[in-house]
């Protein structure tokens, strides 16, 4: 079994997480490289386990199903955090809009 | 033309419901807004299985460290999962945390279905600690900017 690469790994969940997160990747960034980091360092010790007969093949599994989930999980919260800074950005170019586009219906609309 | 009534009690209702959904409409909500119930319940969880590791590290080279010891804390964390994922599903526009709450049961499943074949050593629970704290450390911080974006509307 090859050793695992761990930068090599780290980069590739690096740029599926830029992916998810587009235009909003510079405020996630410093999350997303540091948990990043963490599951990409896991990935290599599960290898170093099963090199060393410390775990089974199955156990293996069991332990790589823990790591994508947990990757999926923080994967999610960029995601969220991608919504969310969308989800800002709307409501304040309505808030800077919003007391000239009442005076001008009459009504307060936004 | 003289207006019925009925028309003008109608015309009152519509205008009554226009301005109801201007307010509604004041801000965009493109995510869920923030729960104080999910977050208290997932920081309690987090400590549970926090406690979990510090216990299991303790005992792992003993009896003490078989699955039969633990039995009582995974069926209170499946409670806890359970409760979280009715809770998560009752919010409006919640995938995300329904998502992370789904793949937080998943984990638990395969930590229990490692902790029944047992751990032989210490080295075998740190890939597992922090694949823990890292969806742990994502969930909360999901959970801080939710808070934080329910502040922007104030």
């Amino acid at each position: 079994m090859p050793d695992i690469n761990t930068q090599e790994i780290f980069e590739k969940m690096v740029t599926a997480a830029q992916g998810v997160l587009s235009n909003h990747w510079e405020e996630a960034k410093p999350f997303a490289e540091n948990e990043l980091k963490v599951l990409a360092n896991n990935l290599k010790l599960i290898g170093e386990l099963k090199l060393q007969g410390k775990i089974t093949e199955e156990q293996a599994k069991h332990y790589l199903e823990i790591q994508k989930s947990s990757a999926r999980i923080v994967l999610l919260t960029i995601e969220g955090l991608g919504i969310l800074a969308v989800e800002g950005a709307i409501n304040a170019a309505l808030d800077v809009v919003k007391a000239t586009v009442n005076t001008a219906l009459g009504w307060n609309l936004i | 033309m003289k207006l019925s009534n009925q028309t003008i009690t109608s015309g009152k209702i519509i205008c009554l419901l226009l301005l109801f959904y201007a307010q509604a409409c004041t801000s965009v909500r493109l995510i869920s807004e923030y729960d104080p119930i999910t977050d208290e319940k997932v920081t309690e969880l987090e400590e549970k299985v926090a406690a979990y590791f510090v216990r299991l590290e303790r005992s792992i080279d003993t009896d003490e460290a078989a699955y039969e010891h633990y039995q009582t804390f995974f069926d209170e964390a499946k409670v806890d999962l359970n409760t979280l994922a009715v809770r998560a599903a009752a919010v409006d526009k919640n995938r995300i945390v329904q998502e992370q709450v789904q793949e937080l049961q998943n984990m638990l499943s395969n930590l229990e279905a490692l902790h029944k074949m047992g751990f032989a050593s210490a080295e075998q629970l740190p890939p597992l600690k922090s694949a823990f704290n890292s969806a742990f450390t994502a969930i909360i911080r999901l959970q801080m900017a939710l808070k934080r974006g329910e502040k922007y509307e104030n």
